[in-house]
């Protein structure tokens, strides 16, 4: 008497368990990184209210970014409009509004190098 | 912060409401623009001073509005011919596509009002309302309310964050993904009882 063959899963269901597969794995890694990434600015502090905070306007030097205006770093940092001009011998005429890094790029500056040259020049400004 | 996030900010603080509007216009329209990014920034700068968060939000909602309703019509006027004349015929006239707009067209307000709060179901629920005989009054009324309450949710986060703002989104755009595929689960798991739904739903309108 010949044993009869065991099921085997057909393709569809075998494709469909690999899609199911993937897509749950997709699920679980993207949340265990997001929980992860969550619990890790809570702790170094990249997730306070600051906005809740008395001085609001207290922004941190260290956190200018080559894509933000002059004009956006005068006003959140409270400098005379000319500070940072004056400082910096900035002669575009588009100036305070263009971008840190377009200026740069415009007078051959490494973007990153001038974007820390700013931060030191509003530093110096905060100094008492 | 990727490349394409640092040029929408820097638009942004160059042109500040006129950016954020055509931003949010266009990200409701279908184009891959970080509208949702941009406006919590946006209420970010706006917690520091240098917008007016009220007038950011009111500049966003109307920019989300006008794109959701560019995509309605845009759908109700040329939706089927466009897509019959792309080869979409069997699906325009399959039994699972009358499902579809008689479940939306049930559930109207759940699937308009929800769907503002992520740009791919925006895009998707535009077009099919747009196809289906949702009336435009009414589409329009949940849409306006679903993108008020998007925006003030996002603005928000934006403003009590601050500077922080980067961190949000980047988990925010985490939990997105984790969101999405849970969804995609749920339809493959949900599969067989769409189907007989669908069935069902055949056998009564026949």
């Amino acid at each position: 008497m010949d044993n009869p063959q065991p099921n085997q899963p057909s393709s569809w269901v075998k494709k469909t368990s690999i899609i199911i597969g993937i897509i749950f794995c997709i699920f679980l890694v993207t949340t265990l990184l997001a929980t992860a990434d969550f619990f890790t600015s809570v702790r170094k502090g990249d997730l306070r209210m600051r906005g809740l905070q008395k001085d609001r306007t207290a922004a941190i030097p260290q956190n200018i970014e080559p894509w933000m205006t002059f004009d956006y770093v005068n006003r959140v940092f409270g400098l005379p409009p000319d500070y940072v001009k004056e400082k910096l011998t900035i002669d575009d005429p588009r100036y305070p509004m263009v971008e840190i890094k377009s200026y740069a790029k415009k007078h051959s500056i490494d973007p990153l190098e001038f974007t820390g040259k700013v931060r030191e020049t509003v530093m110096e400004y905060r100094l008492p | 912060m990727n490349f394409f996030l640092q040029s929408a900010l820097a638009f942004l603080l160059l042109y500040k409401y006129w950016a954020l509007f055509l931003m949010s216009f266009i990200a409701a329209l279908a184009l891959p623009v970080p509208a949702g990014a941009s406006l919590m920034a946006a209420a970010a700068f706006a917690s520091q001073g240098y917008f007016n968060l009220p007038v950011v939000i009111a500049v966003a909602s109307l920019g989300n509005i006008a794109g959701d309703n560019l995509g309605y019509w845009l759908a109700r006027k040329y939706g089927k011919p466009v897509l019959i004349k792309i080869g979409f015929k069997k699906i325009i006239g399959a039994p699972a596509f009358d499902w579809v707009e008689s479940e939306i067209d049930k559930r109207r307000f759940l699937f308009i009002f929800f769907s503002r709060f992520n740009s791919i179901s925006t895009i998707s629920v535009n077009l099919i309302a747009g196809l289906t005989p949702i009336s435009y009054k009414k589409f329009l009324a949940i849409d306006i309310a679903g993108e008020v309450f998007q925006v003030c949710v996002y603005a928000a986060i934006g403003f009590l964050f601050g500077e922080s703002w980067p961190a949000i989104n980047r988990i925010f755009g985490q939990f997105s993904l984790a969101v999405i595929s849970a969804v995609v689960l749920g339809f493959i798991f949900g599969s067989r009882h769409i189907s007989k739904k669908i069935n069902q739903y055949n056998q009564r309108h026949r």
